[in-house]
């Protein structure tokens, strides 16, 4: 069971972009760089996607969320399947219209996003794509008469490295070739905001790998904002700047990455001291054979006071698992 | 829209076989009997063909991604409207070609030359027909759609034969002899069909709008 919902702490801290950094490395805060991504701090706080008590109602399901998402972060979307994670970027791009609340990006209503909009906007959707009739020529023809800042040279460079054959049909192609595609898509015409809605799903370690690793290197070379799902734990680690955890159609958990690392911990508790430990110290729990695996964001707090509980860092699959949906009492 | 232009093309020229197969049907029906009637076939099943498109966007779950390119559903139902009058005109075009062809073969030019007169016709009467099962397309799917379809026509039998059981069958003769006499030239009637289509068309484009722009995917 969840002790607490939702966790409104938002920090920005911005630690993965200052260890990379020149300048934070003695101890100048005022600029940040990563790659070609230069930022003041305080510029992170401008919106490129801002949801304001957006709630979209289905027969069977409730996504009743709020957040901001700031330029130039690398912000990852978790949580087990059918959380809402791809409605949540559905509403993004005016796919699914609120039924209460608004969606904007760019400042401007998901639904009265122009052409010209959607060309600053690199998708890649989970189970959906060019016609599979098409070859990686065609989809070169139609990216190139759909953007004017298609960056065909790259595109043709980029297939070359990932064995992509121009001439089969993408009907022919496996998953993971799909994918590459998909990815390849949304990442050449100098788009602002990638959104990307699992795009390791189903792949097999290799293709997991090539896919994450050249996400990585765009993402610490172009100055955008990347928006990026999955249930795939290890895929977002040391690539997101920060998470959203997703459960049941609600946010229960927006962290900073370099928060979660230093804070969040998993302990496991014995059934004769869990209720004399304070639950403000607990996110959430899990009755086992051995007692509580609990999570905390107070992981000090556990190492200070009760050196003889096992404590340690929480990884996201441990989030997703104590925090996203999969507790019991 | 150049985008959306480029892939229909595309998607149409994957299927060079059936093109073949079509035209060579036309150039059958051209050539073995009613010259004419392979015009309005060509340009039927040429605005068929352009019209499949929409089924392929919509196949496999497409269209969420044809939506996060630089799409909206203006542009969209504008270009499916451009693609499918250029798929009914290239029908039109080869199919005349054909006819054309078959008249000077058959030596029949007078034929072909009456038939200038009532040919552009074919096109607004296709056209009509076409988008018209695009609008039930969009707003029922593709699946759905073939029910629709066949129960809209089967609705339109019936009250067609209801009304002849009522007012009994039109005599086509007797109306137009009862029309003044400008308005019975050859030009005035394909003229007269082009502004009938123009105002189904401007209708059925506001209602494709509409149903496009309150979709969710």
């Amino acid at each position: 069971m969840r002790l607490k919902n939702t966790v409104p702490v938002i920090y920005y801290s911005n630690e993965k972009h200052a260890c990379l950094s020149s300048s934070s490395a003695n101890g100048n805060e005022a600029e940040r760089t990563e790659g070609n991504r230069t930022k003041h701090p305080e510029q992170h706080g401008a919106p490129m996607i801002e949801f304001e008590n957006f709630v979209k109602q289905y027969k069977d399901f409730r996504l009743e969320i709020s957040m901001n998402i700031p330029d130039s972060r690398v912000i990852g979307i978790i949580g087990k399947n059918g959380c809402g994670k791809s409605t949540a970027i559905k509403a993004i791009l005016g796919l699914v219209r609120p039924t209460s609340g608004s969606v904007r990006v760019f400042g401007r209503e998901s639904k009265d996003l122009t052409p010209r909009d959607k060309e600053k906007i690199g998708v890649s959707l989970s189970d959906s794509m060019f016609s599979p009739l098409f070859t990686v020529e065609d989809v070169v023809a139609i990216l190139r008469a759909m953007y004017r800042d298609f960056d065909e040279p790259f595109f043709r460079e980029m297939c070359g490295r990932l064995n992509l054959p121009s001439g089969k049909p993408l009907k022919e192609f496996s998953t993971g070739m799909k994918e590459k595609v998909k990815v390849l898509a949304a990442v050449t015409h100098n788009a602002s905001l990638l959104i990307l809605d699992e795009p390791t799903a189903g792949l097999d370690v290799e293709a997991r790998s090539e896919i994450i690793g050249f996400l990585k290197e765009y993402a610490g070379s172009h100055d955008c904002t990347v928006l990026i799902s999955s249930h795939i734990s290890a895929d977002l680690e040391g690539l997101c700047d920060e998470f959203y955890l997703f459960s049941g159609g609600r946010i229960v958990l927006h962290e900073t990455d370099s928060g979660i690392g230093s804070r969040y911990g998993t302990v496991q508790i014995p059934f004769e001291l869990f209720d004399s430990i304070g639950r403000q110290y607990i996110s959430g729990f899990k009755k086992e054979t051995f007692g509580y695996a609990c999570i905390t964001n107070s992981r000090e707090f556990f190492e200070r006071n009760y050196p003889e509980l096992k404590v340690k860092p929480a990884g996201i699959d441990d989030l997703i698992l104590l925090l996203g949906g999969g507790t019991e009492e | 829209m150049k985008g959306l232009l480029v892939k229909d093309f595309r998607l149409v020229l994957k299927r060079k076989q059936q093109l073949l197969i079509l035209l060579a049907v036309c150039a059958m029906i051209a050539f073995t009997s009613d010259g004419s009637f392979a015009v309005a076939y060509a340009a039927g099943l040429a605005g068929i063909l352009g019209l499949s498109t929409y089924a392929f966007d919509e196949h496999d779950n497409g269209f969420p991604f044809l939506f996060s390119l630089p799409v909206d559903a203006g542009t969209y139902v504008k270009e499916k409207y451009l693609f499918c009058v250029l798929c009914d005109l290239a029908g039109l075009a080869a199919g005349t070609a054909l006819f054309f062809a078959a008249c000077a073969a058959n030596g029949k030019m007078d034929a072909f030359r009456d038939g200038l007169v009532y040919l552009p016709a074919y096109f607004p009467a296709t056209l009509v027909l076409i988008l018209s099962v695009l609008l039930v397309q969009m707003k029922f799917g593709i699946e759905r759609s073939r029910l629709v379809t066949l129960l809209l026509y089967g609705c339109l039998f019936v009250l067609s034969a209801v009304f002849v059981k009522i007012v009994g069958p039109l005599d086509g003769t007797r109306l137009a002899g009862q029309l003044p006499e400008w308005m019975k030239s050859d030009w005035f009637i394909v003229a007269g069909i082009y502004a009938l289509a123009a105002t189904a068309c401007a209708v059925l484009f506001a209602l494709s709008l509409q149903v496009m722009k309150n979709r969710e995917y």
